[in-house]
């Protein structure tokens, strides 16, 4: 049953959160040195992390997953099978079964992770990528797999052109020709956009 | 995905938009018509929300930093190593309270209300996502996500 209040379906794994509150530094220290330990602290808390958002989400709804500390700009492959790619995995599976649609927001560098997104069922997620991530790999990688969204870059809209930015969206158009991609800018509209980029991008698929 | 920028062309500052989640909106709803587009998919929640929710400390304009400077987030050793065995013995609702009160600007004081205090707190954040989930539905427009 649901709850009758409200609650955000914005979340993130409970190894982003260890990583963040725990600062970079330690939270490396910690997998080396306590490698059961934060294992059996992410098992425990991904549970509770997935009720919170089942406490007021129905079918169809989405769910965003902050999931940057997850990316190889932070650590390697074989940390993320480890650590990280688990209980991710375990969020995406129950709101999938469940008919909810999971955003995982993935800023940083992601082409060396996504090959574990094969493994997920078919079109279980949108993955949201920011430049960081080679947007045309990632979809030769997730094409048939998962739904990319991204990714014009931050200082195209802040320092390109409006020539700049139409090619860029030309390359993004091409992309989303034979569907599961979503175009849209690499993370936020920076602060310093020009205006009539941000105007390129939103009219690029008229 | 626009939020912050939603402050620039509806000629706002930082600080105005962090004011209320209806300064927030009536902005991002001017900066789609300067834009002059529609958008396809909307972030449904307010910056001052998207700072409660990040779980970090954070900087905000107009109290720590200049009117239009964006917010920033403060990463420091916050969740100490013995927090993970109080994660593993009582779960991560039990330790996330707290946790959240303590990072608040100005920390929320930890006694008997402070569950009841994040808990509303939280709350209060998904009626505002749910308000401006409404106005969105009126405009036939999806959110990336919803409350």
């Amino acid at each position: 049953m649901r709850n009758s209040y409200e609650v955000p379906h914005v979340t993130a794994p409970a190894f982003d959160t260890f990583s963040l509150s725990r600062r970079m530094g330690n939270f490396c220290y910690d997998i080396f040195n306590e490698p059961d330990l934060v294992k059996a602290a992410c098992e425990r808390a991904t549970p509770d992390i997935i009720n919170t958002v089942f406490k007021s989400a129905k079918r169809g709804d989405r769910v965003a997953i902050f999931a940057m500390r997850s990316s190889a700009s932070f650590i390697s492959p074989d940390m993320f099978e480890k650590f990280a790619f688990p209980y991710l995995k375990q969020m995406v599976l129950a709101f999938h079964e469940k008919g909810i649609t999971p955003v995982i927001h993935a800023d940083g560098k992601w082409l060396p992770m996504l090959r574990y997104f094969q493994k997920l069922p078919p079109k279980s997620c949108i993955i949201a990528l920011d430049d960081s991530t080679d947007i045309v790999k990632a979809k030769e990688m997730l094409h048939g797999h998962q739904c990319i969204r991204g990714n014009l870059p931050a200082n195209i809209l802040a320092f390109g052109t409006e020539r700049d930015t139409q090619a860029y969206c030309d390359k993004l158009v091409e992309l989303a020709m034979d569907g599961g991609f979503i175009i849209g800018s690499g993370c936020e509209v920076p602060l310093n956009a020009k205006l009539e980029n941000v105007r390129v991008l939103m009219n690029c698929t008229k | 995905m626009i939020v912050t920028y939603a402050a620039v062309p509806a000629e706002k500052t930082q600080a105005d938009i962090f004011k209320s989640n209806k300064h927030w909106l009536h902005a991002l709803i001017k900066c789609y018509e300067v834009i002059g587009c529609a958008p396809d998919i909307v972030f449904p929640m307010n910056p001052k929300d998207v700072t409660f929710i990040e779980q970090m400390k954070v900087r905000l304009p107009d109290k720590d930093l200049g009117d239009n400077e964006l917010f920033q987030l403060i990463e420091e050793e916050i969740m100490t190593q013995a927090d993970y065995k109080i994660i593993i013995d009582n779960g991560f609702a039990a330790w996330q309270i707290p946790f959240v009160a303590s990072i608040q600007n100005p920390p929320i004081k930890q006694n008997k209300l402070t569950a009841l205090r994040i808990t509303l707190k939280f709350i209060q954040v998904g009626m505002r996502v749910g308000k401006n989930q409404k106005y969105w539905n009126k405009c036939e427009i999806p959110m990336k996500f919803h409350t």
